[in-house]
């Protein structure tokens, strides 16, 4: 394989109830000193990624991002439920990490699953194998041989 | 059944001191209003009086002279209401007077600024509105004290019928029991913050103690109850609950609490609801230098903007700027267009 590749990793995990690709996600403070992972349902229906309360808690997180109101995002089902906004550094394979803004939400409206939304779906390539319940996420890491 | 009175006396105190609190701002007011009074000037020697310019100024006066006789007519009812040992009706006749004597000052004010504003004088005319809207406040101030002392009126009855009775859930007063403390919840779930820790304290023990007494009830070797005391203490039951839960999320909504939740701490919350009130007065100054941007914003100031969101958060988080900052969260909003 070249050096040059881009690494395209192959996720064959859909939600068992949902039908929609399941992944998980890495969480970590900006600073770089510790990380929470868990497992996240890619949504692109959704313009943020929420995240449950429960990794952001773990995670000791001491500056959300307030705004001027508080923000209730619609979840699966149409619900309204309340977050709270922090900036976070995420990753799916655990090496290649960004920083982005997501919304804390309780476990409990979320029941434990991350929904990633289009903040993040939108920095790759994704390509989606119905059929085969499988899909392809390319990543801007690069294989070294 | 003796801590009920207790609890009681706690709750007419706590009434009594919504009079007092309230009869100190009225005070207060009243004379803040009396030093900015537009009196007419004085008239000359030989002065026509049928000439004077002042004709429509003292239609003002005279409302204002209205409102402060009105002032000091509300301020001798609280003034009773806090000395009082009268009855229970008695004390809420007392209320009335004093709610229809609100209603009469803030519709002079209506008026008042409706003369000023024929003047042309706005500013003063808006300062009338201002003045009703904060005698309406007092109103609300005044009417849980009513409340809770209708409230602590039903407890005693039932109280002394407790005594004079062993059972501890008497039939006969169990529908005003329910009553009061549906009364207790609704003043818990709108003034909060007005209330006394000591009220907030009894409420909850009381709450509490009722919820263990109704618990003992052996529905089943009771069968006779009838059906409406069985709803009312059904419906006892669920205010006491309802009073719990309020206490114990501080007094915030089921929402908030939740909201609350999500914070690190409830002074990161505390810190994010006053840059919210600073943001809304810096409001016109925001939309004039940052229409459409995004604003890092911290006790009235703009620290840093960006049309891009995530440029602004980069660099916020690079700049060492989210160091060191104990129970504070980092403000970040657009600022919306004309």
């Amino acid at each position: 394989m070249s050096q040059n590749a881009p690494l395209i990793k192959e996720y064959a995990s859909f939600h068992h109830e949902k039908s929609v690709p399941l992944l998980q996600i890495h969480i970590g403070d900006t600073e770089q000193q510790a990380t929470k992972v868990c497992d996240g349902i890619l949504d692109t229906g959704s313009p943020c990624t929420l995240v449950p309360l429960s990794i952001i808690s773990a995670l000791n997180l001491k500056n959300p991002l307030s705004c001027n109101r508080d923000l209730t995002p619609k979840a699966i089902g149409g619900r309204n439920i309340s977050s709270l906004a922090y900036y976070v550094r995420a990753s799916f394979d655990n090496l290649t990490f960004f920083n982005t803004k997501i919304w804390a939400c309780s476990d409990q409206d979320l029941e434990g699953l991350a929904i990633i939304g289009r903040n993040i779906i939108n920095r790759y390539h994704i390509c989606f194998d119905g059929p085969n319940k499988k899909f392809l996420i390319k990543t801007n890491h690069f294989i070294l041989d | 059944m003796e801590a009920l009175l207790e609890y009681s006396s706690a709750i007419i105190k706590n009434a009594q001191s919504a009079s007092s609190s309230t009869l100190f701002e009225v005070k207060g007011f009243r004379e803040k209003l009396q030093k900015t009074w537009s009196r007419p000037k004085p008239q000359g020697f030989g002065e026509n009086p049928a000439r004077s310019k002042h004709k429509d100024r003292s239609k003002s006066v005279e409302l204002q002279e209205e409102i402060d006789l009105e002032l000091n007519h509300y301020a001798k009812i609280l003034n009773e209401l806090e000395d009082t040992k009268a009855g229970f009706l008695d004390i809420a006749e007392q209320y009335k007077k004093a709610r229809e004597i609100i209603f009469h000052i803030t519709s002079l004010y209506t008026e008042l600024s409706r003369v000023y504003r024929e003047e042309k004088k706005f500013e003063l005319a808006s300062k009338s509105i201002v003045n009703g809207e904060y005698i309406l406040e007092l109103e609300k101030r005044l009417s849980y004290g009513n409340r809770l002392n209708y409230g602590a009126y039903l407890l005693i009855e039932f109280a002394r019928d407790s005594n004079d009775n062993s059972s501890s859930l008497s039939e006969t007063r169990i529908s005003e029991t329910a009553a009061a403390y549906k009364v207790f919840y609704e003043v818990l779930d709108e003034y909060y913050c007005f209330l006394h820790d000591e009220l907030i304290e009894s409420l909850y023990s009381g709450a509490t103690e009722i919820i263990k007494v109704i618990s003992s009830i052996d529905y089943f070797s009771n069968f006779n109850l009838d059906r409406q005391y069985s709803e009312s203490i059904e419906a006892l039951k669920n205010s006491c609950q309802l009073i719990i839960s309020i206490i114990s999320r501080n007094g915030f909504s089921e929402e908030q609490a939740k909201i609350i939740s999500l914070y690190p701490n409830k002074e990161t919350y505390d810190w994010t609801l006053r840059q919210r009130t600073l943001w809304s007065d810096s409001l016109p100054e925001l939309i004039a230098g940052y229409s459409g941007k995004y604003v890092l914003f911290e006790d009235g100031e703009v620290l840093d903007s960006d049309e891009d969101e995530e440029t602004l958060l980069e660099r916020i988080w690079a700049s060492g700027y989210t160091k060191e900052r104990i129970n504070k969260g980092v403000f970040v909003d657009k600022v919306k267009g004309n």
